[in-house]
C-alpha cells in the first residue's frame, strides 16, 4: 500500500478535468500501475504501454470517478487490469504487421537495472506458469490484493465487483493453489528449450544457470 | 490483511516494484499533459457524457513511443520494422523501388490491378445486407501461426472468440466455461462521426462504419485515407528495416496499410460491398502493389495475398474475394537482440550511454556473456513468420453459440 498516495485529495479536481491534478495523480500512481501491468503481462514493454493507456483512458473517463472515496489508485489499477486483460486479444484482433501500432514487443530496456528486469520477467513468468490453473478473474484479484497490496474493498472498486466476490475469488484461488510450494515454483521456472531462430538475451544478462536460485534469480529468459 | 492473504503473499511473492526506465516517467507525463491540454475540459463541454476525447489510444501511444525512442533512446534497441526506430542507417533511405521482394510474390502491377479489380467487381455484386446492431454477437474461429521463437504466439493454433459488433464485449472459453469481458473503452455516442469513432477504438462496427463513409471513387477515397495517414506518426507506421535493406514506407504504401487495417478490422462481418469494392479499386490504383496467388493459408484454404512490399500480405479469398486474413513473411534479416548487438559491437549511442552507467565489471560481464551466446539464424527470406486467418465467422444469438 502506498501510504504517500495523495490522490484522495485530488479526486474532485481530477473528476472536473483539472490537468494539473491529473499530472499529480500520474506522479503518484504511474509506478504502481506500471508494476501492476507488468505482473499481469509479464512484459516490461507491454507494461509501459498499458500504463500509458491507463492514464489516457482515465482522463477520457474521468467523469466516472465517484465524488466520494479515497485513493484513485484502485480505480487506475482497475483500468490497467482491463487493459492488460484485453491487451493481447486486442492486439491479436488488430494485429496488423502493416500498421504496427498494436503489437507489444519484448524489446529490452537497457537501463542500469536491465539484469534485474530480466530476472523479474523470468520470475513473473514462472509465477504465471505456477498459477496457470487459476482462472483469470482469480489471478486478477490475487494480483491486486497480494501483489499490489489493495484491500478487499479497494480491489472490489477496481474490478467493479462486490467485496464478497473479491474474498471468494481469493479464497478459491488459494484453495486451488493448494499444496503448490516454492520448490514446485522453482521447478516450474525452467524455461522450455530454445527453438531455432529464437533470439535470446538472457544469458548475456543474467548468467548461465538457467534456473532460479533461492533468491528467485533466473539465468535465462526466452525472448519472443 | 488476514492469514490467507499473508500466506499467498509469502508463497507467490512477485518481484519488487521498479521505477519506469530513466527519463520515461517525465516523457509519459509530458505526453499525458499534452493530450489533456489539447482536449476539451470536462467542465466546459456540453456534450452528453462529455469531455471525452476521441483520439485513438493506439495513435496516442505511438506518439508517446516515438517520443520515448527519440528522446530517451532506450525504448527499443531491436532494429525491426515492427518497432520504432532508434537510428536509421543510410541504407534505409533507398527508394522503395530498390527494395527486395520474396521470390514468390508477383511484383507486376498489372496483375495486381487486374486481381483487385476482379475482386472489386465481384464484391460489388453482393447483396447489401443491413449493418448489424452494436449488440450483435459474432462468433469467429481463427487459425494462426507464428514462427517459433520469432512470432508470439508460436506454432499453429486455433481459437474461438465471440465479440459484439460494437466491440463492447468479448467472450471466450476458459477451462470449459465461457468468460465474458466488457471493453474498458466506452462505446461512442451515436452522434460521433465514423472517423472519430474508429480513431477511438478499432471494432468491427467502427471499421464497418468508416468503410461505409468512404467515397466510392478511388482517388477521392485515397484522398480521405491520405488525410488520416497524415495525422499519424510516420515513423511508427513505416519504420523500415535498415538491416534487411527495407526502406521506410512510401506515402502510397502507408495508404495501402491504413486501408488494409480498416478492411481487416471489418473482416469479421465483411464491410459494405460497395465500400469494399471501392477499397479494392483504390488499392489497384496505388503504385507498387503486388499479388501472390495460390497461397495455401494456415487454415488449409486458398488465398490471394495482396501486399505493398511483398512481406506483409492481406489475404483474400480467391472465390468470394472477402478479406480472410493477414500474414507476414520474413525479410531474411530479423530484429537484432540486445545480446547480439553487444556481441557484435553494434551499440547505438543511446545504449552506450546507458552502459556507461554500469560499473566496468558489470559492463564487461554483459559483453563477455553476449559473446559466448549462440545466435540462431533468422528464418530465410520469404518464410512465413506469422499469419492469422478466419476459418469461420457467424452472427450468433449469444456467446458460446456457434
Amino acid at each position: 500500500m502506498n501510504v504517500d498516495d495523495p490522490t484522495s485529495q485530488l479526486r474532485a479536481r481530477a473528476r472536473a478535468g483539472d490537468a494539473d491534478a491529473f499530472g499529480a495523480v500520474f506522479d503518484a500512481c504511474a509506478k504502481s500501475v506500471y508494476n501492476h501491468a507488468f505482473r499481469l503481462t509479464g512484459n516490461w514493454s507491454a507494461a509501459e504501454e498499458v500504463m500509458a493507456m491507463t492514464f489516457l483512458e482515465a482522463w477520457r473517463s474521468r467523469e466516472r470517478i465517484a465524488e466520494d472515496g479515497g485513493s484513485l489508485r484502485p480505480w487506475l489499477l482497475g483500468i490497467a487490469t482491463n487493459l492488460a486483460r484485453g491487451q493481447r486479444r486486442a492486439a491479436r484482433r488488430q494485429r496488423n504487421a502493416l500498421a504496427r501500432l498494436a503489437v507489444a514487443g519484448d524489446s529490452p530496456d537497457f537501463a542500469d537495472d536491465v539484469s534485474g528486469r530480466l530476472d523479474d520477467v523470468a520470475r513473473i513468468k514462472a509465477l504465471h506458469r505456477a498459477l496457470a490453473g487459476l482462472p483469470r478473474p482469480e489471478l486478477e484479484v490475487l494480483a491486486l490484493c497480494v501483489w499490489s497490496g489493495l484491500g478487499y474493498a479497494e480491489a472490489a472498486e477496481a474490478l467493479g465487483i462486490p467485496v464478497g466476490t473479491v474474498r471468494s475469488r481469493l479464497s478459491r484461488g488459494r484453495a486451488k493453489l493448494g499444496k503448490l510450494t516454492e520448490r514446485e515454483l522453482r521447478e516450474n521456472s525452467r524455461e522450455p528449450p530454445a527453438v531455432p531462430g529464437q533470439l535470446t538475451d538472457g544469458p548475456a544478462i543474467a548468467g548461465p544457470s538457467g534456473k532460479f536460485d533461492a533468491s528467485g534469480k533466473s539465468g535465462k529468459e526466452a525472448r519472443r | 490483511m488476514n492469514a490467507e492473504h499473508a500466506d499467498l503473499k509469502a508463497r507467490f511473492a512477485a518481484p519488487a516494484e521498479r521505477d519506469l526506465p530513466p527519463g520515461r516517467h517525465d516523457l509519459y507525463r509530458a505526453s499525458l499533459m499534452n493530450h489533456m491540454l489539447t482536449q476539451p475540459s470536462a467542465s466546459k463541454t456540453t456534450r452528453p457524457g462529455g469531455g471525452r476525447s476521441w483520439r485513438p489510444p493506439a495513435r496516442v501511444l505511438a506518439v508517446v513511443a516515438a517520443a520515448v525512442a527519440v528522446v530517451a533512446g532506450a525504448a527499443g534497441y531491436a532494429i525491426t520494422a515492427a518497432k520504432t526506430p532508434v537510428a536509421r542507417p543510410p541504407i534505409a533511405n533507398r527508394p522503395a523501388a530498390s527494395r527486395v521482394h520474396p521470390g514468390q510474390a508477383t511484383p507486376r502491377a498489372v496483375l495486381a490491378a487486374k486481381v483487385l479489380r476482379a475482386a472489386a467487381a465481384h464484391v460489388a455484386r453482393e447483396d447489401v445486407t443491413s449493418e448489424p446492431s452494436p449488440g450483435q454477437w459474432i462468433y469467429s474461429k481463427t487459425v494462426d501461426y507464428g514462427y517459433p521463437g520469432v512470432a508470439d504466439p508460436s506454432g499453429k493454433g486455433t481459437s474461438e472468440e465471440w465479440i459484439t459488433f460494437g466491440g463492447s464485449q468479448t467472450a471466450y472459453y476458459q477451462n470449459g466455461q465461457i468468460v465474458t469481458h466488457a471493453s474498458p473503452i466506452p462505446p461512442p455516442p451515436p452522434t460521433v462521426k465514423p472517423w472519430d469513432a474508429w480513431n477511438t477504438d478499432a471494432t468491427p462496427k467502427t471499421a464497418y462504419d468508416v468503410l461505409a463513409s468512404l467515397p466510392t471513387e478511388p482517388q477521392a477515397l485515397l484522398t480521405v485515407i491520405a488525410r488520416q495517414v497524415a495525422g499519424q506518426n510516420a515513423q511508427n507506421i513505416a519504420a523500415g528495416n535498415p538491416i534487411a535493406g527495407v526502406a521506410p514506407k512510401t506515402e502510397a504504401q502507408r495508404e495501402f496499410d491504413y486501408l488494409t487495417l480498416i478492411l481487416w478490422n471489418a473482416a469479421i462481418v465483411g464491410g459494405p460491398p460497395t465500400a469494399e469494392a471501392a477499397a479494392y479499386q483504390a488499392m489497384a490504383a496505388l503504385p507498387g502493389i503486388t499479388v501472390q496467388q495460390g497461397i495455401t493459408d494456415t487454415a488449409g484454404g486458398q488465398a490471394i495475398g495482396v501486399s505493398d512490399d511483398g512481406y506483409d500480405q492481406l489475404l483474400i479469398d480467391p472465390v468470394s474475394y472477402q478479406v480472410i486474413g493477414i500474414r507476414q513473411l520474413s525479410t531474411g534479416i530479423g530484429p537484432m537482440s540486445l545480446a547480439q548487438g553487444l556481441a557484435s559491437g553494434h551499440i547505438p549511442p543511446s545504449v552506450r550511454k546507458l552502459l556507461a552507467g554500469l560499473t566496468k565489471a558489470e559492463r564487461d560481464r554483459l559483453i563477455a556473456a553476449a559473446k559466448k551466446q549462440h545466435f540462431p539464424a533468422y528464418p530465410p527470406k520469404g518464410t512465413l513468420i506469422q499469419e492469422i486467418v478466419y476459418a469461420r465467422t457467424a452472427k450468433v444469438p449469444a456467446p458460446g453459440d456457434r
